[in-house]
Formats: C-alpha cells, sequence, structure tokens
C-alpha cells in the first residue's frame, strides 16, 4: 500500500482525534514500520487494517463509517496535490470516465509496483453511469467516500446507489450514479 | 499519555520517516544515474552504427553511379561506332539500287533496297537508343526557343503524309488558336510527334488520323495539350500498362506483323518529361487510340 495513503490517515486522525491518542494507537498496534511513514514508500495493508480498526474504536464509530471520511479526506488531498487531473474536468461522470485510462495510467508510470483497484465504467442508459470497482483490499467504502466527495466537488445532485457482488467483503461492488 | 510523549514520539517518527525517505531518494537517484549512462551507452552505439551504415551506403551509392556512367559511356561509344558502318551500308546500298536500276537489273535493285531498308531500320534503333540513354543520364540538352505551333505540325504532318498516304489514311490537323506559340526544344517535339504518327500511320488502315492542339489550365498552370488519334488496330487494356516501359510492344506478334523497336514510346515519354510534361495513353481494342501529352505553356520550360 502505497504510503501516501498511511500520512494521510495519520493526519486525518490527528484532526479527529488528537496527537495523544494518535501515538497511543500507534504504539498498541505494533506496527513493523513503527508508524515511521514516508509518502513515497509502500508498506504492508494490514498496518492500515491494523490502524484504521484502532481509530475507529477511539471514535466509537463503525470501521466502514471511518472509511468513508477517509475517502473524503482522501479527495481533498488529491484535489490539492495533484491539481492537474482536475483541469478540464467537466463534472462527476467525466472524471469517473478517466480514472482507468488516465489516472491510473498515470500512476503506474510513477509506481510500477503500485496495486491499483481498477474502476470500469459503463453507460448503459443516458444518464446513468455504472462504476464496477473490484479490488482484493475489500475497499469498497473508500470508493463510496471518494465518490460522495467528488459529487460534492462539482456540486452535482446524484444518486448513488450501492451493490456488494461479494458476499459483503467489500471486493467487488457495483456503484450505479443516477443524475436526480 | 500526555502531550509531551505524544510529540516526543512523533518526533522520532518523523525522523525515522525522513531517513528513509532520504534512504528512498538515494536509491532512485543512483538507479537514475545507472540508467542516464546506459542511455548514454546506446546513444553512443546507436551513432556508431549509423556512421557505418552511412558510409556503406554511401560507398554503394558511388559504386552505382560509377556503373550508370560506364553504361552511358558504352552506349555512346557504341552508338558512334554502330552509326559510321551503318551510314556506309545505307549510302551504298543506295547508289547499288540506282545502279542496277540503271543498269534495267530489277530482281538485283529490290535485294539492294532490302539492304537500304534494313539499315535505315538499323539507324533508327541506333538513334532511339543513343537518345533514350541520353535523357536517362539526364544528358540531353534542350534548345529552348519560341516555336510556332501550327507551322511546326503542319511540317511534321507532311513528312509523314507518304506513310499515312501508303495505308489509305486520311490525315486531320486542328490547331486552336488560343495558343500559337511554345517556349520549347523543337527538334524533341518534332521527335515525339514522328513518332506517334508514324505510329498512328503504322496501326491504322483505310481510317483517319487526327491531330488536335489546344491550351489547357491544370491547378495554376496552362499546359499546351496535343492529342494524337487514330482510328486504328487500338491496344488491349492489359497491355496498356506497359506501353511506355521499353521493348513493352502490345504483345510479340506486333513486332512481326509491324516492324518496331519498342523503343519508341519509352523514348517519347522521357522526351515529353524532359520537356516539362508527360504522356497518356486511352485505346479501345479495334477502335483507335489517343495518344495525349502535355507541355508547359505558363510558367513556360526553364532550361
Amino acid at each position: 500500500m502505497k504510503g501516501v495513503i498511511f500520512t494521510e490517515l495519520l493526519e486525518m486522525a490527528e484532526g479527529a482525534l488528537s496527537p495523544e491518542i494518535v501515538e497511543e494507537v500507534i504504539d498498541a498496534a505494533e506496527l513493523p514500520s513503527g508508524g515511521a511513514y514516508t509518502a513515497i514508500g509502500t508498506y504492508p495493508f494490514s498496518e492500515l487494517q491494523a490502524l484504521v480498526t484502532g481509530f475507529a474504536a477511539r471514535m466509537e464509530a463503525p470501521v466502514s463509517e471511518l472509511i468513508h471520511a477517509f475517502g473524503g479526506h482522501l479527495f481533498q488531498t488529491f484535489l490539492r496535490t495533484h491539481s492537474a487531473f482536475f483541469t478540464d474536468v467537466r463534472d462527476t461522470f467525466d472524471l469517473l470516465r478517466r480514472v482507468e485510462d488516465e489516472i491510473h495510467v498515470e500512476v503506474r508510470k510513477l509506481y510500477p509496483d503500485a496495486e491499483l483497484p481498477t474502476f470500469s465504467c459503463s453507460e448503459p442508459i443516458l444518464g446513468d453511469l455504472i462504476l464496477e470497482y473490484r479490488s482484493a483490499r475489500g475497499l469498497a467504502d473508500l470508493a463510496a467516500g471518494l465518490l460522495d466527495a467528488t459529487i460534492a466537488h462539482f456540486g452535482e445532485s446524484i444518486q448513488v446507489e450501492r451493490q456488494d457482488l461479494s458476499g459483503g467483503q467489500n471486493t467487488h461492488v457495483v456503484f450505479t450514479l443516477r443524475r436526480a | 499519555m500526555d502531550t509531551l510523549e505524544a510529540l516526543r514520539r512523533r518526533i522520532k517518527r518523523e525522523q525515522r520517516a525522513r531517513a528513509e525517505a532520504e534512504r528512498y531518494a538515494e536509491e532512485k537517484t543512483r538507479a537514475l544515474f545507472e540508467r542516464s549512462r546506459e542511455l548514454e551507452a546506446m546513444k553512443e552505439n546507436l551513432e556508431r552504427l549509423v556512421e557505418a551504415r552511412t558510409a556503406e551506403l554511401a560507398e554503394a551509392r558511388d559504386l552505382a553511379i560509377e556503373a550508370s556512367e560506364a553504361k552511358t559511356a558504352f552506349v555512346a561509344n557504341l552508338s558512334h561506332e554502330l552509326r559510321t558502318p551503318l551510314n556506309a551500308i545505307i549510302g551504298y546500298g543506295e547508289m547499288l539500287g540506282e545502279d542496277l536500276r540503271a543498269l534495267e537489273l530489277e530482281d538485283l535493285a529490290h535485294d539492294a533496297l532490302r539492304i537500304l531498308s534494313a539499315g535505315n531500320y538499323l539507324m533508327v534503333l541506333v538513334n532511339d537508343l543513343l537518345d533514350l540513354e541520353k535523357v536517362e543520364s539526364g544528358e540531353l540538352t534542350l534548345n529552348l526557343e519560341e516555336v510556332e505551333i501550327e507551322p511546326l505540325l503542319v511540317s511534321v504532318g507532311e513528312l509523314i503524309a507518304p506513310q499515312v498516304e501508303a495505308n489509305r489514311n486520311r490525315f486531320e490537323l486542328d490547331v486552336a488558336d488560343t495558343a500559337t506559340t511554345i517556349r520549347t526544344d523543337s527538334t524533341r517535339l518534332r521527335q515525339i510527334l514522328h513518332n506517334l504518327l508514324s505510329n498512328a500511320a503504322k496501326f491504322t488502315g483505310d481510317g483517319l488520323i487526327r491531330v488536335e492542339s489546344f491550351p489547357e489550365l491544370r491547378g495554376e498552370a496552362l499546359f499546351l495539350i496535343i492529342e494524337v488519334k487514330d482510328t486504328g488496330i487500338g491496344i488491349a487494356a492489359k497491355d496498356l500498362p506497359r506501353i511506355f516501359q521499353r521493348f513493352a510492344q502490345a504483345g510479340p506478334s506486333i513486332a512481326r506483323s509491324f516492324g518496331g523497336t519498342g523503343l519508341g514510346l519509352a523514348l517519347t515519354r522521357r522526351l515529353c518529361q524532359r520537356l516539362g510534361g508527360d504522356i497518356s495513353v486511352a485505346s479501345k481494342l479495334g477502335a483507335g487510340s489517343r495518344f495525349r501529352f502535355w507541355l508547359p505553356l505558363d510558367p513556360p520550360l526553364d532550361a
């Protein structure tokens, strides 16, 4: 998992909880890396799971809710650090269509070892966009958080329907976006 | 955990992260350095390859030029060597024919005439070959002058009249008065017309041979179009693409029935191109042929 995910998670947690609690969670999780993350490094996915679980417990919120909120946080980060991907983008559908063919292509150029989720888009009905999320990591909640933040960013009115095809594993989820 | 402890731990974490980032950056920098050295080596290797290949090609080109020059010189010498005895054969054949006729030895005079016509045929062949060689090697120099179109067409028509009449053909000439002169090489223009008209006369019997000349605008440039049409035997569609190639008559039987070497049209086309134009042909088997060539009027041909 790319380091930027960890550094951003810690940043969000510090804001939502406190530096003291963040250190306590890191300490309790007994991470191989000791929590010394750099944005350009790569770290085990299990560390992310441990941290998310720890933070959710301290917030007294479900893990899924925390991951969803983290999706919103990440969107703002991407908007700030990768603004080039957002110029010329008209709306939510426009951005989603570019994720697989443009954004992930660029990410792979920079990080050939990155293990990215796949987002395939199809538009069988005018005004609807079907986004199929697939990832062994089961972070469909993160995808949902990114989606909601995207819609809010463009100030659009779009309904999102979510259907888990992986029996609650969140590894294969179909999002149907319908313009209201 | 109190705030101080938390900050202390955080600083420690940040220090370790920084050390790791530095190590990572150094690793990447070294990899980049190695890669750029490899690229540099590849570039140098490529440059060496290109240089070697360029030298090879230059050598091949020089050899080809040398060979082509040697061939041109050989053909020119050979043609000259052939023409001297040919002139003797033709001259003495003619004299012999006249002497035998004066002695009323008609059978022998007829044989002498055969020597004469074979000699004339060989002379045309040698001349065409020499001209073709000159055009192709770029050694044909042009004498450009302002040429009056109609008188030139009329005089070529008169020259060819015996051949036209021999096959009981009619000859028509139609010159548009919108183009009266052209800057070109009159000798070469005559040669082109003579070739086309003698072909037309040869392959047409009891028919019509018609020459038309008129100006035509193509894009920004004005051309003089000259068409030679006949109502002769025509050319099969399958033979049309080869007709302007050397020694490519429309089938071997043509040479037997009509004579000719298959050099005439190849030379005609090269001459048209050398005069700044080109030639095209349209034909229908049994109905006739139309040869159409064009030369630049405006802007005029520049030597």
